[in-house]
């Protein structure tokens, strides 16, 4: 037998698997929209772990990832950098996003805060927003699938076809399953990934070079030296400028809890103490992260001029002498890292479509029956448009995700100030977050304008600050009943009769 | 709007119903993580020698982001077993 033959057949198994548990999980929840969106709220640790870890690193962990260790060096090491500090907000935010999810039936963070700021059009910004970064984001997460199928089969499996069965097989348990089938897949794709990610972070460093620490000094006594130190290299191979290093840090910490479908995990949570035991935990999946940069590092002395640099790891698995079965187990892992991002963008995409794009604008009530025939459909349209963009489409869609990260990272103050900030009002919170995706994406457009070489998100959000204070003491403030739910501020102020 | 009267802080308002012991954990905590945050940037990363001494292996910039990563977990079980108190809420 070939040996790509081999490596699909084990793919093939995974795929199954996936999909089998998927399918099986529909039954576990209510048909509510509840159900379906948050999980009837009754995610316990074990599986919120794995679905805000396996959700956290997409198809970048096995191919984007090591291609910046690969071609950048010390630059990567901002990846753990960020995610070190961006968990913790969570850790505060999110069980106070649940206790109100809960008492006002909310399951998106549109939701939340269009109620906190008692704003229509907050909700319907937020989820446009939403669906302009989700749209590419699962484009790519296809792309890699596909990419990675057709690459391993040594181009048995075209692109069209890999994109379309691993996403075939998503679109049919998310359709099915909601929630819970994103939970029941994401442990099993996120211990999947771990186990990998240990593996071939520890054998290539040893197979390649003799050891981890032999591997770094052989690139240290090389003249790739240079990469080593920190912050390692630009995308052009000149030195990353510490500015550029830092912001990019800050920027992405203050935006990583705040993705969408992130964020309103807090809502599937069975109990406060779940979301902050999650929260707790979450640096130990975080942690892969090392021996992913150490399959990148690998790869350099070895295996010079690789580029794009993000196909270093399907070409490392097809240069080194491995067996059929364990680059098949290693290619079902990336995929698993592929589908379990893409299953949760394509599950909150099409929920927040829905609860704050749709139904803000529908007068009348709707019934939980047509809320999840809705989503559904909306969860056959959106996959079919990202495979549009995956496929046929030759509009790059890289340089839109970029500006994500950016954009995201604009909701933060608008988190916070709903729980922390009883002062900050709709208006504000309106103003403050075009102002800080308007400038986002300004600079994102034309760097040339930067005043200093930082990272865009810093000057959306030094706008969005600015103008969020600003307009809110300038407007009245909610209603203390509303304001209540989120902060405890009466009973116990000082000030209050 | 109607409820709304002069009392309405104007500041930030963190829980105020906390024990004094809880409160200095979380300020604790919270410190540590700025410090993780500082640490991990500029003006002190570029401090940090970036190759020896090796750690498990890795250059010393690698394993000193490894090492945050570490203590922030620390922190964050801390703050965790702590907050099992009766006292906590």
């Amino acid at each position: 037998m070939d040996a790509w033959v081999t490596i699909l057949l084990v793919c093939g198994a995974y795929l199954v698997l996936a999909l089998g548990l998927g399918v099986w999980s529909a039954q576990t929840a209510s048909k509510s929209v509840d159900g379906y969106v948050a999980g009837d709220r009754t995610l316990g640790t074990l599986v919120l772990y794995f679905v805000i870890g396996a959700s956290v690193f997409s198809s970048f962990a096995f191919l984007g990832a090591p291609g910046w260790a690969y071609s950048r060096g010390a630059a990567a090491f901002y990846i753990i950098a960020y995610g070190t500090i961006g968990i913790v907000p969570f850790y505060f935010l999110g069980p106070r996003a649940r206790r109100v999810g809960a008492d006002l039936g909310f399951v998106t963070q549109a939701e939340m805060l269009a109620h906190r700021y008692d704003s229509r059009a907050l909700s319907v910004v937020l989820a446009v927003l939403s669906v302009v970064v989700f749209v590419p984001y699962l484009t790519l997460q296809m792309k890699g699938a596909a990419y990675l199928l057709s690459t391993i089969s040594a181009g048995h499996v075209p692109q069209w076809l890999g994109a379309l069965v691993a996403y075939g097989v998503v679109l049919v348990y998310v359709f099915a399953g909601g929630m819970m089938a994103i939970g029941w897949t994401n442990t099993m794709q996120g211990l999947f990934m771990m186990i990998v990610a240990w593996f071939l972070g520890l054998y290539l460093p040893q197979e390649l070079h003799g050891g981890v620490q032999p591997m770094f000094e052989a690139l240290a006594a090389s003249d790739l030296r240079a990469m080593l130190t920190p912050p390692g290299l630009a995308a052009d191979g000149s030195p990353w400028s510490w500015a550029g290093y830092t912001s990019a840090v800050l920027v992405s910490a203050v935006g990583f809890s705040m993705w969408p479908h992130l964020f309103m995990r807090a809502f599937t949570a069975q109990s406060e103490r779940t979301i902050k035991l999650t929260v707790v935990l979450y640096p130990t999946f975080q942690l892969f992260l090392v021996p992913i940069l150490l399959i990148g590092f690998a790869g350099v002395l070895p295996f010079p001029d690789v580029t794009p640099a993000d196909t270093i790891v399907p070409r490392l698995l097809t240069e080194i002498d491995l067996s059929p079965l364990m680059v098949g187990l290693v290619c079902a892992g990336a995929l698993a890292a592929s589908m379990s991002s893409g299953d949760a963008i394509l599950h909150a995409a099409a929920s927040i479509g829905l609860r704050d794009g749709i139904k803000p604008l529908v007068s009348g009530p709707m019934t939980d029956a047509q809320q999840r025939r809705w989503i559904r459909g909306l969860v056959l349209v959106i996959s079919g448009v990202a495979y549009y963009f995956a496929v046929v489409s030759e509009v790059s869609i890289v340089a839109l995700l970029l500006g994500a990260y950016g954009g995201v990272a604009q909701i933060f103050p608008l988190v916070f100030a709903a729980f922390y900030w009883p002062r900050a009002t709709g208006a504000g919170a309106l103003a403050g977050l075009l102002a800080g995706v308007g400038t986002n994406t300004l600079f994102l457009m034309a760097p040339s304008l930067r005043p200093l070489p930082l990272h865009e998100g810093v000057y959306g959000l030094a706008a969005n600050l600015i103008v969020f204070v600003g307009v809110s003491v300038l407007t009245a403030p909610h209603a203390r009943s509303r304001l209540a739910h989120y902060t405890p501020v009466f009973p116990h102020s000082e000030t209050a009769p | 709007m109607a409820d709304s009267g002069p009392d309405l802080p104007r500041g930030l308002v963190f829980r105020a119903r906390r024990s004094a012991r809880r409160r200095r954990i979380i300020v604790a905590v919270v410190a540590v993580v700025c410090l993780a945050g500082g640490a991990l940037v500029w003006p002190v990363y570029p401090l940090v020698p970036p190759l020896e001494p090796y750690v498990l292996g890795l250059p010393f910039s690698f394993a000193w982001v490894v090492g945050w990563l570490a203590v922030v977990f620390g922190a964050l079980l801390v703050l965790y077993w702590t907050d099992d108190r009766p006292d906590a809420e």
